[in-house]
């Protein structure tokens, strides 16, 4: 189970759910900087994305390895944020798709010395933040749900990695009760591949107070922060399976013990990266 | 490290490498590096005085792995084949800084990419006005074995998908280099047998073939594959390119009738399994990585059972004279003179004294204490303090209107005044627009707090179907949300 290789005849899906309520407003500290929980969101999506296409580069373009799908929910609104329509899209395509980039500069001090360089780093924008109106969470998990099943439940995904589904919140849902989001984490949970069920990470943007403290896959056994949105969002998500426990264990640099949670409290968007490299070994043998 | 961490460093080449002071990387047309994955490299392609190199960054590899690979470069380094690029294994050559701003080193491969075109060039001398099917076929099949061991993190040194361009399965597409010579559909068996060669003294040529081999296996589990059996059986199958061998030296002494006579033989081989045992046995490496989970069952129900263990914050329901509908998974009561909120299993939220509360709406509401009104968040704490007049929580526009000391101004949803100065009233919102009064005029502004509409008119109503009335100046007439005259 959680092996299967990500080939581009045996692709991989991830569903990408952006809170864009007027909550995602509040100021948090993110990355060493102070930005909206909005604008966080939208740097983890760009991030991922962009890593998503970079791993798919291969030296005559970008393979389509994966399939993915970024929701944003606000308001009565659940929509697509990368394509017109709710559906997947090959990851290639986002390639070829124009969008705005933006560079920043930064300095680096060069170990060993008192030199400092200056480096540019750039970064293109397929998600722009947004923050209006309520959290229709639970809508969107539905139309994740939907499109989830249609993905795993087609012949040629039959054998790929189980779907990714992401939620990046600050977990106020505004359309449901906590039991509600749980019955339909559950659902989203169920819906497998031949090679395991598929992963529900969330990742809890904290409160501005909290905002300094990072939890990143917790163990069962672990102290969450004190907030019972981070309880709920933890209760939603995946038991890591096995395959994770080195690469977490090695990203908390502390003795932990598995399993692991599926959840991050102002997780970086790093680390959540690293961990997807578990089940990326392509074995391309469709060229 | 994510990718981008990477592509920074080859982006501002200054300071990051150890060796190379003057490389630097090619660029597309966008100003983006020209680079592609695999699932243990990447590689960028580079200009390191004014020759092109390809600089693969080892990114996934172990230690012992890595020794591997630097052996493996080092030997070839000695060997110098000619149909075998020239690399240099540099050991913690780049610095790159990752996400926390911490530096790390990376030991890179740098490949002469002029020189993995020998394959090319050898058919260029050998092989034109050829059939194109066999070549495509051997090529396909070399792009096949390459693209498997880059995706398995192994550098082949002398195979690599890049120096062979794949032609499309409907034949639209040829070859990088050699399309204008590849015309001829004459099938020749001698010609066909040529390709062959070429193709497996390509690949017998490479760094210490078994060495691929063994990189391979230290890659699985012993307890999980048979190392031995599988060892035998793959130098079994090298064994078979043993005439390639002998027709390269052949060739290199001159003796063209022993290497015809090999040829001969190696004619007679079906080629179209190049090492099916090398892919097999890559394909059960990668598995053998793998194990077996349980699923995950159903923990969340054991958590529900604990949640309410404290009695003595509970709320009893049946003292409530109202009891609202849930919110944001809250609960809005009031017992006696005073409100309060809590879950469905009766937690209370941390409120005293609350003598007004609202709903919540996107994780605000507001309440009122002895002190005045105030906005909290879920967790029950003060947003704003409980020290207003008057206050209206705007959940949809994500702001607040706050009357102090008579005036009123617009906050946002974390206490910040938004309104660059304050109002006599605030009305409510509609259409997007907030008809508001200051010195008896009114006027409309949005949830920014920007002024839409001027604050001129004697009386406005608020907008119903992109219209308001307005009196002005005496007299009375509709206007549109840019505050135009509509009649």
């Amino acid at each position: 189970m959680y092996t299967a290789p990500i080939t581009r005849k045996q692709k991989a899906a991830i569903i990408l759910l952006i809170d864009q309520s007027g909550s995602m407003q509040e100021i948090i500290n993110f990355q060493r900087s102070r930005m909206s929980k909005a604008e966080a969101a939208s740097y983890f999506a760009n991030l991922l994305i962009e890593e998503l296409i970079n791993r798919s580069r291969r030296n005559d373009g970008v393979y389509d390895y994966f399939d993915i799908m970024v929701l944003g929910y606000h308001g009565e609104v659940v929509e697509s944020l990368i394509s017109d329509k709710i559906e997947f899209q090959p990851i290639s395509r986002l390639y070829f798709k124009v969008v705005a980039s933006k560079t920043h500069y930064i300095e680096r001090k060069i170990p060993n010395t008192d030199n400092y360089v200056s480096a540019a780093v750039s970064y293109k924008c397929w998600v722009t933040p947004k923050a209006e109106d309520s959290t229709p969470m639970f809508t969107a998990l539905m139309q994740c749900e939907k499109a989830a099943k249609r993905w795993s439940s087609r012949p040629e995904h039959r054998n790929s990695f189980p779907l990714l589904v992401i939620n990046i919140t600050d977990g106020e849902a505004s359309d449901s009760d906590n039991m509600m989001l749980l019955n339909i984490s559950e659902r989203i949970k169920s819906i497998s591949t031949a090679d395991g069920n598929t992963l529900f990470f969330n990742i809890h943007l904290a409160t501005s107070e909290d905002s300094e403290q990072i939890v990143k896959f917790p163990s069962l056994s672990e102290k969450l922060p004190e907030n019972r949105l981070t309880q709920l969002l933890y209760d939603m998500s995946s038991t890591l399976p096995d395959c994770y426990n080195d690469i977490i264990s090695e990203i908390k640099g502390n003795l932990c013990t598995p399993p692991f949670k599926a959840m991050c409290y102002n997780c970086s968007g790093e680390d959540l990266i690293k961990i997807l490299s578990i089940g990326s070994v392509s074995l391309d043998k469709t060229i | 490290m994510t990718t981008a961490n990477f592509i920074e460093s080859i982006i501002n080449p200054v300071g990051r490498f150890k060796t190379l002071d003057t490389i630097y990387p090619t660029l597309d047309a966008g100003g983006s590096p020209l680079f592609y994955t695999t699932s243990k490299t990447i590689v960028f392609e580079t200009r390191l005085n004014e020759r092109r190199y390809s600089l693969s960054i080892l990114t996934g590899y172990s230690d012992s792995e890595q020794e591997l690979i630097r052996k493996n470069c080092l030997a070839q380094q000695i060997r110098n084949i000619p149909s075998l690029a020239k690399v240099r294994y540099l050991p913690k050559e780049l610095l790159v800084f990752d996400s926390d701003n911490k530096p790390c080193y990376f030991d890179v491969i740098l490949q002469d990419i002029t020189d993995t075109s020998e394959l090319h060039v050898y058919m260029r001398k050998n092989l034109f006005l050829t059939d194109r099917r066999p070549i495509r076929n051997a090529l396909t099949a070399i792009t096949r074995l390459a693209s498997s061991l880059h995706d398995n993190g192994i550098i082949h040194g002398a195979i690599s998908s890049r120096t062979i361009r794949l032609s499309e399965t409907d034949g639209s597409s040829a070859f990088l280099y050699d399309t204008p010579l590849i015309l001829n559909k004459n099938h020749e068996k001698d010609t066909a047998s040529l390709i062959r060669m070429a193709v497996m003294l390509y690949l017998a040529g490479c760094q210490p073939k078994l060495s691929i081999m063994m990189q391979g296996i230290d890659l699985c589990k012993p307890e999980t594959f048979s190392f031995y059996e599988k060892y035998i059986l793959a130098a079994a199958e090298f064994h078979g390119v043993r005439p390639l061998e002998n027709i390269l030296h052949a060739l290199h002494e001159n003796c063209h009738a022993n290497a015809l006579t090999e040829i001969e033989i190696l004619s007679n081989t079906p080629f179209e399994s190049t090492f099916p045992l090398l892919e097999k046995l890559l394909v059960e490496c990668c598995d053998a990585e793998h194990m077996e989970i349980e699923p995950c069952g159903t923990y969340y129900e054991s958590n529900l059972k604990d949640i309410n263990t404290d009695n003595s914050i509970r709320v009893d329901w049946d003292k409530c004279s109202f009891v609202g509908k849930t919110s944001h998974n809250l609960i809005r009561f009031k017992q006696g003179e005073l409100w309060g909120f809590a879950d469905k299993h009766g937690n209370k939220l941390p409120l005293n004294n609350l003598i007004d509360a609202d709903d919540f709406y996107e994780g605000r509401a507001v309440v009122a204490t002895t002190e005045g009104y105030g906005l909290i968040d879920s967790q029950g704490k003060y947003i704003i303090k409980p020290s207003f007049e008057d206050m209206t929580w705007w959940g949809k526009e994500n702001v607040v209107t706050a009357q102090v000391y008579g005036s009123w101004n617009m906050l946002d949803r974390c206490g910040n005044v938004i309104s660059k100065s304050s109002f006599d009233w605030m009305g409510c919102f509609s259409e997007g627009l907030m008809l508001v009064r200051r010195h008896n005029k009114y006027g409309f502004i949005d949830k920014n707090a920007n002024t839409i509409i001027p604050i001129i008119y004697d009386y406005a109503s608020d907008f119903d179907g992109g219209k308001s009335s307005v009196i002005y100046k005496g007299s009375e007439y509709l206007i549109d949300k840019n505050g135009t005259r509509l009649d």
